[in-house]
């Protein structure tokens, strides 16, 4: 047998090394003693001795068996090698043999364990030395193995079971997208919408009813805040609250979805999941001087409604697309500036790891951010848990390996730079640079010059030359495709072992077995992005869905909105989850309606159903209203359902057509939405973590809204959108308070990676160094101190208190509430303002101070203790 | 205090007790209230009601625990607390100690060494070491005449020669040190003891570094990462700023005095307890008032710590403060011991001035000596002074840089970069004093014997703690992380 023949070859080579070698082995005098005599030449025959055997079963067997089997059998051989056998040992893995039975230096096997090279095993720790010194010796023996009858029972509780493709389908979130049908419910009146049948079907299954709705100022707090990230003005409160049409709570949704505040509020969202940052951070800390163009880009395109699919394959591939004018090949390029913004260790010497490095980050923020996966995990062994092997991880990293992100230096060999592309077109980019050129030749000129009259000539020619400039080109981080080649497992992830090259390609679990050829000529990006942008992708659709859930529940249906793999949490509501998917990409926007923010949603009812039930016109109205793209084009009149039947919801979709804002409206418009945050005991004790939603989550505001609110409040916020946050490339290290005085909105502020704002960190921004899918709440004596102590909170409380004494009032406790709806949103209850009247009184019988200068004092305290409060930094 | 000031303060220590206990509160127990200040073990206060949200994970403590309130390690612990002294930039180990007779034999020859990947100056000339070595104490360790302070404390000095480690840069190098990793934003090993262990004070913060580098990973090297932000390291100054103004972030308060403060802070908790008596359950609610109890006494407590004006000028001389060039580093040194007595339960001291100080790509001697002259006594005082108040007992001292350096020379003078092998040294609660374990190449080079990655110094580090290193764990992103990865073996020949 091949097997036999070849096993007798490497005996006899192994044969002149055993005797030797068991000379030489100390602790192994039992077995040599004995083993020895039986002579080297018996431990290579096919019956070995009894002590050799003895010695594997004791000592080797185990070794392998616990520490080796679990990675490396028949069914899960990592690196291509399986351990279970001595010819599998023999034949070794990707990286060659891993055994020379005689040979311990040129074993791989032994290589591995002894940790000295860059392949050490077994990965999570190194074995004892004894153990080491059992294993050099056994192959120094021949590395006897007994023969196949005994095959290792030890092994197979050991191996843990790899994730088989098979195995995959039945994950939820793998699966296509359903069309869920509406559940029919009994207490239909409470129907808004679709989203309020899924959510009672649940409720009523546990036999809970829904909080009934929240008061209109709150209701309109919380919206204002969902959608703007703003507290509303007093006049919006009074508006809404005053308004009796019946269609006013969709009024509020519109206006504020029209409003470029809403760009500015979800725009922040997704730069949290794309890891947006103005600096590299890690071990040098560069500047972005042009990051803020990828920000605005993503500020532009929630507020134009840019369709989902869209936003997705500019962000990965806008520099391969087509564009229709030279605007959109710029929008397009920026847009790719995603993929160089993540933190890169410049000054790693070793580039090849840098470049593979870089790859792994793009891979780890593209597949949590538009695809809820985890994929990393499979850059140095097949994912534990979901059905990712490492040959497709390195699928994926030919295509951005193939892409090109770093580029240059930083003006010292061992910093690496990134790209960044001119948004201009060549002949100015030539000009500037042959401008450039001659500036730099004339001031080499007056370095070098020691004749005085001379150097004044020469200055003046550079003054007139720097007078004409040409305009610098304007620049936006981007990448374009670089050398197209496939990629080799790395095997444990080290460039240093590499394995067998693999096509590029996309991971198999998710593409139902259908494998796509990428174009040898270019990186594969672009149809990498049309691949995850497809509605048939099974999770592009349900992740962005729910991120927008998230957005207005405070939790997503999927407590973790990164990892939709089987680690991660389960949907609370599949079905819902799914509907809202299936209509999100149903159906195709025209052309004009996104770029003007005009957003129709189109159910598309059956014909047979229409005019089934007790309201059959629901589906035509809706459709024509839907139609509408003039006035409230988000239209879905909520009244046409609210005494519709159950039938008549039952197949009702929509076509959102990728349309966020279309989202947005159906998810806010929902009873579901505007239900009170109050405690129900009865439901609190059924379920006290309001998984299944019997009333809103009461909701921290993020760092940038309890900013935001501040400024507004004390009439200090600069509406205007910002600009560059750098102008001039170089390094930050320490924190630099001034970076943050701005009084723009908290978006423009300058997101430091490592050194950020001080206020954010405190109050749970993230790192920005990896994609965050959601943000932390954590109540901490810090913030306690911040509000308490900081020169923003005083200043602004001061500003706020400035404004309230400038504004003419019927008297002290108008002023208390018109303080309360600036900050609280809300009127000051009795006993708040006769709290509050007492406080502002008490600060008089102080002595020294002018009375004016003890009442500015006075509401500078009492502006800032409403700032300090709980309710200022939650919403209900 | 005003006469007409409504509120009473505690004798002691200023602190005017909490407004729902205020009115109703005698004498005593005000006085016991009070009383939990430094060192206290009483844990009056929740931190930190908070709901970790990054990933659904559910707080590590529930139940209304704070995250920060003292936990049980896995088992007995050998020490309380740790003080790291942190020398950036990478001191050189052939020049500290480590002796190589064979540079001196083979000074300035070209030599056949093996590099790693990515050194400078493949070619330098071995360089021997400027300096000499002699034996000290009982154990009669050498140590060169960097630290002839410190070399007096040998006997108290467990020093690991096989350090190695992964970062050819200092970024990677700085990272892996401080988080275990090199390419990856991860928690901090500080915030992964107090994830661990909780606090022993709830007047302070139970993590706490001195003068923090800002290079190099800056923030990230005391950051909680994906832990909850609770267990972040807090600052006191940063590097380059005179350690003499170092002050923790918006602990000053701006009020004319504690009661007028007081004051506001009584109105704000009654509009918070109205608040929560609306919502009627709210635990957040409840968290937000207890954190500015908490900030209040805080406020209170954090300018003792920072305030050394009642050290003894026997104690000052010991750490070299008020003289040059020690001054500055004797306070980091000092203000360490006053954390490790208060309770702090992660301390770190970083010689960094805001820049790798350690780094002598070139003129070693030069650099290398003043840096040595400005943190030797500072240490040695530190030692003496911990073991004196028997503090050393329970306290871990860790000394070193993120790697070290090469024997062959980078440029005339220099050495450069070198994590394959180099030195770091421990002291104090539970490692064998006056012991060498592990040993470089006979250049100095390459760690060959006993070798110690960072993660087994790492995993040492928690063992003598009380926390096994593969059982702490976070679930974070669907995966069970570690400050050790799945690396990291427990050097138990260190160990007493």
């Amino acid at each position: 047998m091949f097997q036999g023949k070849r096993r007798a070859q490497v005996f006899s080579k192994a044969a002149l090394g055993a005797g030797c070698a068991l000379l030489v082995v100390g602790g192994l005098a039992a077995y040599s003693a004995t083993a020895a005599p039986g002579g080297s030449l018996s431990t290579s025959s096919p019956n070995p001795t009894p002590e050799a055997i003895e010695f594997f079963e004791k000592k080797v067997r185990p070794v392998l068996a616990e520490q080796c089997f679990g990675c490396h059998s028949e069914q899960k051989p990592q690196g291509g090698l399986n351990l279970r056998t001595r010819a599998a040992l023999l034949q070794g893995g990707a990286l060659g043999p891993a055994l020379v039975p005689g040979d311990p230096e040129k074993s791989l096997l032994i290589r591995a364990v002894r940790y000295h090279d860059h392949l050490k095993m077994p990965p999570k720790g190194k074995l004892p030395e004894t153990q080491i010194r059992d294993l050099e010796a056994w192959v120094k023996m021949g590395a006897v193995w007994p023969s196949e009858r005994m095959k290792d029972e030890g092994g197979r509780k050991n191996s843990a079971g790899p994730v088989h493709p098979q195995k995959a389908e039945v994950h939820w979130s793998f699966r296509p997208v359903g069309m869920p049908g509406v559940p029919p419910v009994k207490n239909r009146w409470w129907v808004k919408n679709p989203v309020d049948a899924f959510v009672l079907a649940e409720l009523e299954k546990k036999g809970l009813k829904p909080n009934s709705y929240a008061d209109r100022p709150t209701l309109i707090r919380r919206v204002t805040f969902d959608l703007t990230g703003l507290p509303p003005t007093p006049e919006e409160i009074a508006a809404f609250v005053n308004d009796r049409s019946p269609d006013a709570w969709e009024k509020v949704v519109d206006r504020l979805l029209a409003s470029p505040q809403y760009g500015e509020r979800w725009g922040r969202h997704w730069l949290d999941v794309v890891r947006y940052a103005d600096s590299n951070g890690m071990d040098e800390n560069e500047v972005f001087p042009h990051a803020w163009r990828y920000r605005d880009y993503v500020i532009r395109a929630f507020n134009e409604d840019k369709p989902y699919n869209l936003f997705l394959k500019e962000q990965l591939a806008g520099d391969l697309m087509p564009a229709a004018s030279v605007e959109q090949r710029y929008e397009r390029l920026t847009a790719t500036g995603m993929l160089v913004m993540g933190p890169k260790v410049l000054a790693e010497r070793d580039k090849p790891k840098l470049t593979m490095d870089v790859v792994d980050e793009q891979i780890d923020t593209v597949s949590k951010a538009f695809m809820g996966l985890t994929v990393s995990c499979a850059r140095c062994h097949d994912h534990k848990f979901d059905p990712i092997a490492t040959k497709e991880y390195y699928a994926l990293a030919g295509i951005f390996k193939s892409t090109t992100t770093l580029f240059g230096d930083r003006g010292n060999v061992n910093v690496s730079g990134w790209m960044e592309r001119p948004l201009a077109e060549p002949e100015v980019v030539v000009a500037r640079k042959k401008f450039d050129g001659e500036v730099k030749k004339l001031q080499d000129r007056i370095k070098k010059c020691k004749e005085a009259e001379e150097k004044q000539r020469l200055e003046k020619e550079l003054e007139a030359l720097e007078a004409q400039a040409p305009p610098a080109p304007p620049m936006a981080m981007a990448v374009q495709d670089g050398t197209v080649a496939d990629v080799p497992v790395h095997i444990r992830g080290s460039h240093l072992t590499l394995g067998e090259v693999v096509p590029r390609g996309f991971p198999v679990v998710l593409t139902a077995g259908s494998r796509a050829e990428l174009p040898k000529t270019s990186s594969g990006r672009l149809e990498l992005a049309e691949w995850i942008a497809s509605e048939r992708h099974p999770l592009t659709a349900r992740v962005l869905v729910n991120r927008v859930w998230q957005g207005h529940f405070g939790r997503g249906l999927v407590a973790t909105p990164n990892d939709f793999g089987t680690r991660g949490e389960r949907p609370t509501h599949p079905e819902l989850l799914d509907y809202l998917a299936s209509s999100f990409v149903a159906g195709v926007r025209g052309r004009g309606a996104g770029a003007r923010g005009q957003v129709t949603i189109a159910p598309t009812v059956s014909p047979e159903r229409k005019g089934v039930g007790g309201n059959g016109g629901t589906g035509a109205q809706i459709a024509a209203a839907g139609s509408d793209l003039r006035g409230s084009s988000y239209a879905l009149r909520n009244k046409h359902y609210a005494g519709g039947s159950p039938y008549a919801l039952r197949d009702t979709h929509y076509a959102m057509g990728w349309s966020i804002k279309a989202l947005h409206r159906l998810i806010l418009t929902s009873a579901a939405y505007r239900m009170s945050s109050a405690h129900t005991p009865a439901s609190y004790q059924a379920d006290p973590e309001n998984r299944l939603l019997w009333r809103m989550n009461r909701r921290r505001l993020e760092a940038e809204a309890i900013r935001d609110a501040m400024l507004a409040a004390s009439g200090d916020l600069d509406p205007t959108p910002g600009e560059a946050v750098f102008q001039k490339y170089g390094t930050v290290s320490k924190y630099d308070p001034k970076l943050f005085e701005g009084r723009k909105r908290s978006i423009y502020l300058p997101v430091v990676r490592t050194v950020g704002f001080d206020m954010f960190q405190i109050f749970d921004a993230p790192d920005a160094h990896v994609t965050a899918g959601k943000r932390d709440v954590t109540t901490v004596a810090p913030q306690a101190l911040f509000m308490m102590n900081s020169p923003l909170v005083l200043q602004q409380a001061q500003k706020l208190a400035e404004r309230l004494l400038a504004e003419p009032a019927a008297g002290e406790r108008e002023r208390v509430e018109r303080a309360y709806l600036l900050t609280l949103g809300r009127a000051p209850s009795t006993s708040e303002a006769e709290r509050v009247l007492q406080y502002l009184d008490s600060h008089d019988v102080r002595e020294g101070k002018a009375p004016e200068a003890l009442r500015r004092e006075a509401w500078q305290s009492f502006c800032q203790t409403l700032f300090a409060t709980a309710d200022f930094r939650y919403v209900y | 205090m005003s006469p007409k000031d409504p509120v009473s303060t505690c004798p002691e220590c200023d602190t005017v007790p909490a407004p729902h206990t205020q009115r109703a509160y005698t004498r005593r127990d005000m006085l016991r209230l009070c009383s939990a200040g430094f060192g206290s073990l009483a844990f009056s206060a929740l931190l930190a009601q908070e709901a970790r949200g990054a990933q659904g994970e559910r707080a590590p403590v529930s139940g209304g625990r704070s995250p920060l309130s003292a936990r049980q390690p896995h088992f007995t612990p050998r020490a309380k607390r740790v003080i790291f002294l942190f020398m950036h930039g990478g001191p050189s180990q052939v020049d500290t100690f480590d002796p190589k007779p064979r540079l001196d034999r083979e000074n300035g020859q070209v030599a056949d060494l093996k590099h790693p990947v990515g050194i400078s100056d493949p070619k330098g000339k071995i360089m021997k070491c400027p300096w000499e070595f002699q034996q000290y104490g009982e154990s009669g360790i050498p140590v060169s005449s960097l630290f002839p302070e410190t070399a007096k404390c040998v006997d108290d000095l467990c020093i690991i020669r096989s350090m190695h480690t992964e970062g050819q840069s200092h970024g990677q190098a700085v990272m892996k040190l401080h988080t275990g990793q090199d390419a990856l934003v991860r928690p901090s090993i500080g915030s992964w003891v107090l994830y661990g262990l909780g606090t022993e004070n709830d007047n302070l913060p139970g993590f706490i570094t001195i003068s923090p580098s800002l290079d190099h990973g800056g923030v990230q090297n005391y950051g909680a990462a994906f832990l909850p932000a609770v267990y972040q390291g807090t600052a006191l100054g940063y590097g380059g700023l005179p350690t003499s103004k170092a002050q923790f972030s918006y602990a000053k308060s701006p009020h004319a005095s504690a009661a007028v403060q007081r004051r506001q802070l009584d109105l704000l908790q009654d509009l918070n307890r109205e608040t929560l008596e609306r919502l009627e359950v709210e635990s957040q609610v409840e968290g937000i008032i207890e954190s500015y109890e908490l900030a209040f006494r805080m406020q209170m407590h954090a300018p003792k710590l920072v305030d050394i004006s009642s050290e003894s000028k026997v104690t000052l001389d010991l750490y070299g403060i008020g003289t040059q060039p020690t001054d500055d580093f004797g306070r980091q040194c000092l203000l360490a011991r006053r954390c490790a007595e208060a309770g702090v339960r992660f301390i770190q001291v970083s010689h960094s001035y805001s820049r790798a100080v350690w780094d002598q790509h070139g003129n070693l001697k030069g650099g290398h000596e003043k840096n040595a002259r400005e943190v030797d006594k500072p240490i040695a005082g530190l030692l003496k002074d911990l073991k004196a108040r028997g503090l050393l007992e329970d306290t871990l001292v860790v000394w070193g840089g993120e790697f070290g350096r090469t024997p062959s020379a980078q440029g005339k003078d220099g050495r450069d970069h070198n994590p394959k092998g180099f030195t770091m040294w421990l002291a104090g609660a539970g490692v064998k004093p006056g012991f060498i374990y592990g040993a470089t190449d006979e250049y100095g080079y390459w760690a060959v014997e006993n070798k110690v990655h960072m993660h087994d110094l790492h995993a040492t580090i928690l063992h003598l703690l009380g926390l096994d290193h593969e059982k702490l764990t976070y679930r974070y992103d669907g995966r069970d992380f570690r400050l050790t990865d799945v690396y990291g073996t427990v050097v138990n020949e260190i160990l007493t």
